[in-house]
């Protein structure tokens, strides 16, 4: 929290110096919407429209405080977003005269937070976790082990496989619901994918195998992890169920609860939950020293 | 699901991947419901064919029931029940190493 206490006040303090710096020469209410054609359509209360940008990014730095990249984007996003705002009402008597926005202006407000998620994940580790000492097996030289686990989410399965009925049904009988088949059918795959996975740790590292079919098999190598280790999450905590998060920082959630995570050398970390984690951060842990 | 081979051990695989699974049911680690063979298979880079010869022998003991459909089960209680199994097959292997069959085991079983 506390690395993130001066870019987060350096951000706030822009927000709010945009709007006040040229605070008497902006219209009230101001333009804060616009159309697909540039044209401003919508307009918010002066306060309102300026101090919008400042509470998402607070409640956004409080949120996402332990994912730097998310971090970094939004903080990018808000000041775009801010920048616009104040530029298009400048020296305007209504907001309905506000500036149009030009075709550009979109593809900025993409590029730009991505644009600081990239550095944040370029210029940030995620060194915040306090590592517990590294738990591992008495494995006597010789003896092979391996490690066999699964986690299943019945939620997610049935809510996948529901998504495929529809789908599927709606593609043969067509009708309105016709169009949306595809996309019914790609969602439902991918949350039947999230719904049942199954993890096997061996002297070749560790692999996962998502959904019924147990394909496809995601591997990593003993080498390219530093330390596994078990924390227990909840999805309220990673934003939800599913594959979560962004890669270095990612966790697969398929159930509150014990997690088996792997800490990678750039300091990055993948966390899986999945049932008997402990033996299996063990495991990897002895095998590596090995 | 931790699963441990012995280090040298002359017994032919399938009875090697038994005995972890046996270990692992007695101390407990085995979850109820077991990974499918080919799973286990892949774990251990062996046949699938050889696991699904351990798992039947796992079943003739008592240990395990097959439901069609619905997996491999750990019968409750075998964890105390595959601990013996477990020391039963240690003193056959060493009273076969000592020249005695299992004939006379039996025979002093018998007279305790």
């Amino acid at each position: 929290m506390k690395r993130l206490l001066i870019p987060g006040a350096v951000v706030a303090l822009a927000l709010a110096a945009l709007p006040a710096v040229w605070w008497g020469r902006l219209p009230d209410p101001l333009a804060s919407h616009w159309n697909a054609a540039g044209e401003p359509d919508g307009s918010l209360s002066k306060a309102a429209a300026l101090a919008l940008p400042l509470v998402i990014w607070i409640a956004g730095v409080l949120l996402s405080r332990k994912n730097p990249p998310i971090v970094a984007g939004l903080g990018f996003l808000v000041l775009a977003l801010q920048g616009m705002t104040v530029w298009a009402n400048l020296d305007r008597a209504d907001w309905q005269d506000a500036r149009h926005l030009p075709v550009w202006m979109p593809v900025l407000l993409v590029a730009l937070p991505l644009l600081g998620g990239w550095l944040g994940l370029r210029f940030t580790t995620f060194r915040d976790v306090p590592s517990d000492p590294v738990e591992t097996l008495d494995l006597p030289a010789g003896e092979r082990a391996v490690w066999v686990a699964r986690c299943t989410s019945p939620v997610l399965l049935a809510v996948g496989f529901l998504c495929l009925l529809g789908g599927a049904v709606s593609l043969l009988l067509g009708g309105s619901a016709g169009p949306l088949s595809p996309v019914l059918l790609l969602v439902g795959l991918l949350v039947v994918l999230l719904g049942t996975i199954r993890v096997q740790v061996s002297e070749r590292g560790i692999a996962v195998a998502y959904g019924p079919w147990a394909f496809p098999v995601w591997r990593k190598g003993l080498t390219k992890i530093t330390a596994a280790r078990t924390e227990e999450l909840r999805p309220s905590q990673v934003g939800g169920w599913g594959l979560r998060g962004l890669p270095g920082r990612a966790t697969l959630m398929l159930r509150g609860g014990e997690c088996l995570v792997l800490e990678y050398p750039n300091g990055g970390r993948f966390a899986i939950s999945v049932d008997g984690a402990a033996d299996g951060a063990a495991l990897l842990n002895t095998l590596k020293a090995r | 699901m931790l699963l441990i081979l012995e280090a040298e051990d002359p017994r032919p695989l399938h009875e090697q991947v038994a005995a972890a699974l046996r270990r692992a049911i007695a101390d407990g680690s085995a979850p109820e419901r077991l990974p499918p063979a080919r799973d286990l298979a892949a774990a251990f880079d062996v046949n699938p064919n050889t696991v699904l010869r351990a798992l039947r022998e796992l079943r003739d003991e008592g240990l395990l029931e097959f439901r069609r459909g619905r997996g491999i089960r750990v019968i409750p209680g075998a964890d105390r029940r595959g601990e013996f199994i477990d020391r039963v097959r240690e003193l056959v292997r060493d009273a076969e190493k000592a020249g005695h069959t299992r004939a006379d085991l039996m025979t002093m079983i018998e007279e305790m």
